[in-house]
């Protein structure tokens, strides 16, 4: 078709041209064909072009016989020139291909790369890198990694974790295969990351590794690899494998500075918690033993009165021991790491109607009042947890205010959340402390008529609430005294309510 | 304060020597017989001689766990009522003992006012397995469980079906505690969406609290269930 526009044009053109001249326009189509659609076409249009020049152009007109041996001459550079500019297009045309391929995978490893680069976890890593791994080779990869003695095999696209111990799931590594990776891994890990990697028949197998050593193997399937059209796929596959060397390497990395910020923290609060329990518990246990003394040795001498003064005392303080040692707990379960406590459907009333129960005594002196917002949705919470954060609350605000003070207990709806609000008309608390009172073993300055606890309360509060997906803050009531303090807790979605008239 | 003749012998089961007098000095004082056992198996060779009538029962022994004690009680269709002795924060291991047929439960430290309370509630439960009363009273709270009509404060309640057969569970087992999953089986034949139980007993608590966020008859167990106000 091509070649019968380039006779049209030379047809056209034929009046006001050399005959030699017009074997240009039949040049220039068989280097758009090469561009096009590559050597063989262009090829079949160089013979295409040849035959009609002859045809057409060359005496005698119409017919493939040459008279002039001028002709053949002519007509033989011709074909000479259309071959030679057939294989030049279609060099230029793969390179060109390539070019583009060659910028398509680079694009996808930079997206790659910073994909990884982002992942804070092996999970993550893994969850980016199988699904764009196999899209990106569009061969099946799997992802060996030392775990514990054995290794772990993450199959790409699916998120399943490996069978503990099962070793090949899915049937991705025969045992000979999981072996030889195994033993590759495992033979000298420091310094062996200049070995070369095993061969398998069905797997091309390609080491992750970095400066360090070997950090895992990637296997593609060598099945998949044949229809694969990425120019110089060894050395693809090569960074390939050291972008996730790398990035597991880093997770690793920081998984051990995360252990040890750990264990720096904790070792910080068992040195809180030393200075803790030597004052703060020895404070009551004296005033107990002191009065139990009393009780033991003056028992004929002292009045009835008296007894019955040290008695109390012993029974105040004693509760105040179990008070502190029962913070301590929590704060001990909070620190050994809370789990997702947003399973259950709790009412918020349950929890209000029992820390309300549970702070009548402190609260006898004060006037409380009690606002819940009608229909307030049931929130995704543990009961315990927030009955516990609900009574601290009043509890506090007890403490920290004087007799006849006014608490104030409020829930209501606010968009997606629920707030939950305990207001006092005390003094409020200092600017500077409102957001370090949820520090454990901090102290406000808040003085109130009771000596204050051993400052975990808040710290457990802020925990407890956390874990059930919400925030607790601390705020001085504009215009008049009073701190509030306010739980906001994320409203659920539930499926399935109940018919009420059933 | 008992009107049987013969004192009623209550087995105390804790290894710790200060609850044990705590319990034995309290307990005694309102007329019962008081045994003690500090370990599972003085607990079951006592059970074996004794006519005990009722157990109380801590759950951290030096030889076995409490729970396997209830068990072994409940195995041989003993009712026998069981008050579990807990410590703070096993809230799992309180829901287990009531699942396995403990009555109630205390958390350490507990007063003896509550002890008693607790034992009142116990007995008087067993009692009343015999002969339930056709109408159950409780401050102003009145159920004909004959008739099926709820009145408050001599006002009559209308309850749908569901509702009704909540608050009966609530009223036979009164003054007891019951697990959220043991009324699910009971009012909803499975223990699934817990959610259905807090919008009922927010319903129920609606129709006869008067203040229904400082509910009087429907009691909130934190993290166990609910029970209702025993008559007293």
């Amino acid at each position: 078709m091509a070649v019968g526009v380039a006779a049209g044009v030379c047809w056209v053109l034929q009046p006001y041209l050399l005959v030699g001249s017009l074997v240009l326009p039949f040049l220039i189509t068989i280097m758009l064909t090469a561009i096009a659609y590559g050597l063989l076409p262009s090829l079949l249009a160089s013979v295409l072009s040849v035959l009609t020049f002859d045809f057409f152009f060359l005496p005698p007109l119409y017919s493939l016989n040459i008279s002039e041996p001028d002709d053949v001459m002519r007509l033989g550079v011709f074909a000479l020139a259309a071959v030679i500019v057939s294989n030049l297009a279609a060099y230029a045309r793969r390179q060109a291909v390539t070019a583009s391929l060659r910028a398509e995978v680079a694009e996808d490893l930079y997206r790659f790369g910073r994909q990884l680069a982002g992942a804070a976890s092996l999970r993550e890593v893994l969850d980016s890198a199988l699904p764009r791994l196999t899209a990106m080779l569009r061969a099946p990869v799997l992802i060996v990694l030392p775990d514990d003695g054995s290794l772990a095999i993450y199959p790409a696209g699916q998120r399943q974790e490996p069978a503990a111990g099962a070793g090949f799931p899915g049937a991705a590594l025969t045992g000979t295969e999981f072996a030889l990776v195994k033993s590759w891994l495992q033979k000298d890990p420091t310094t062996g990351a200049d070995a070369s990697a095993p061969v398998s028949p069905r797997w091309l197998l390609v080491p992750m590794r970095t400066g360090q050593g070997k950090v895992g193997m990637m296997a593609v399937a060598r099945e998949a690899l044949d229809s694969l059209q990425v120019p110089n796929s060894e050395a693809l596959f090569g960074t390939v494998a050291d972008l996730l060397a790398q990035a597991v390497n880093r997770i690793n990395l920081v998984d051990d500075l995360t252990l040890a910020n750990r264990a720096a923290e904790r070792e910080e609060l068992h040195a809180a918690l030393l200075a803790s329990l030597s004052h703060d518990l020895r404070t009551p246990l004296a005033s107990v033993m002191a009065a139990a003394e009393g009780l033991v040795y003056h028992r004929d001498t002292d009045t009835e009165d008296v007894q019955d003064g040290l008695a109390r005392s012993i029974q105040t303080e004693a509760r105040r021991l179990d008070r502190y040692i029962g913070n301590l707990l929590d704060m001990t379960r909070l620190e050994s790491g809370l789990a997702d406590a947003t399973e259950s459907r709790i009412d918020l009333a349950d929890a209000v109607s029992v820390a309300l129960d549970r702070s009548a005594t402190s609260l006898a002196t004060h006037r409380v009042t009690v606002d819940l917002e009608d229909d307030l949705p049931l929130l995704a919470g543990d009961e315990v947890l927030l009955e516990h954060v609900v009574f601290n609350l009043l509890d506090n605000a007890a403490k920290y205010t004087p007799r006849g003070a006014l608490v104030e207990l409020r829930a209501y709806r606010d968009q997606a959340t629920v707030r939950i609000e305990v207001l006092d008309d005390g003094d409020g608390i200092r600017p500077a402390d409102l957001e370090r009172i949820f520090d454990k073993f901090y102290r406000g300055k808040r003085q109130g008529p009771q000596s204050p606890g051993i400052g975990l309360g808040l710290a457990i509060c802020r925990g407890y609430v956390a874990a059930m997906g919400g925030t607790i803050t601390a705020r001085n009531r504009a215009g008049r005294g009073g701190a509030v303090f306010t739980i906001t807790l994320p409203i659920p979605t539930i499926e399935d309510l109940p018919d009420l008239n059933e | 304060m008992i009107p049987d003749a013969s004192p009623l012998k209550i087995l105390v089961v804790d290894d710790e020597p200060a609850i044990v007098r705590f319990l034995r000095t309290g307990l005694s004082a309102q007329g019962y017989t008081v045994l003690a056992a500090g370990s599972g198996r003085a607990a079951l060779e006592v059970l074996e001689r004794e006519d005990v009538k009722l157990l109380i029962l801590d759950l951290g022994l030096p030889d076995m766990d409490g729970l396997d004690i209830i068990i072994r009680l409940r195995a041989t269709r003993s009712m026998m009522p069981i008050i579990v002795l807990s410590s703070r924060g096993e809230e799992k291991s309180k829901v287990e003992a009531l699942e396995l047929g403990a009555d109630d439960y205390l958390v350490k430290p507990f007063g003896m006012d509550e002890m008693i309370a607790r034992v009142r509630v116990a007995q008087r439960h067993q009692l009343m397995r015999e002969g339930e009363r056709p109408v159950f009273h409780v401050g102003d709270l009145a159920v004909d469980l004959v008739r099926r009509l709820v009145t408050v404060r001599g006002e009559q309640v209308p309850l749908s079906p569901r509702q009704y057969e909540l608050l009966r569970l609530l009223v036979q087992h009164a003054g007891k505690v019951l697990t959220r999953d043991f009324i699910l089986r009971e009012v909803w034949h499975s223990d699934s969406n817990v959610q259905y139980l807090r919008i009922y007993i927010r319903a129920l608590r609606q129709k006869i609290e008067l203040h229904p966020e400082r509910p009087y008859y429907i009691l909130t167990e934190i993290g166990v269930g609910y029970r209702l106000r025993s008559p007293d």
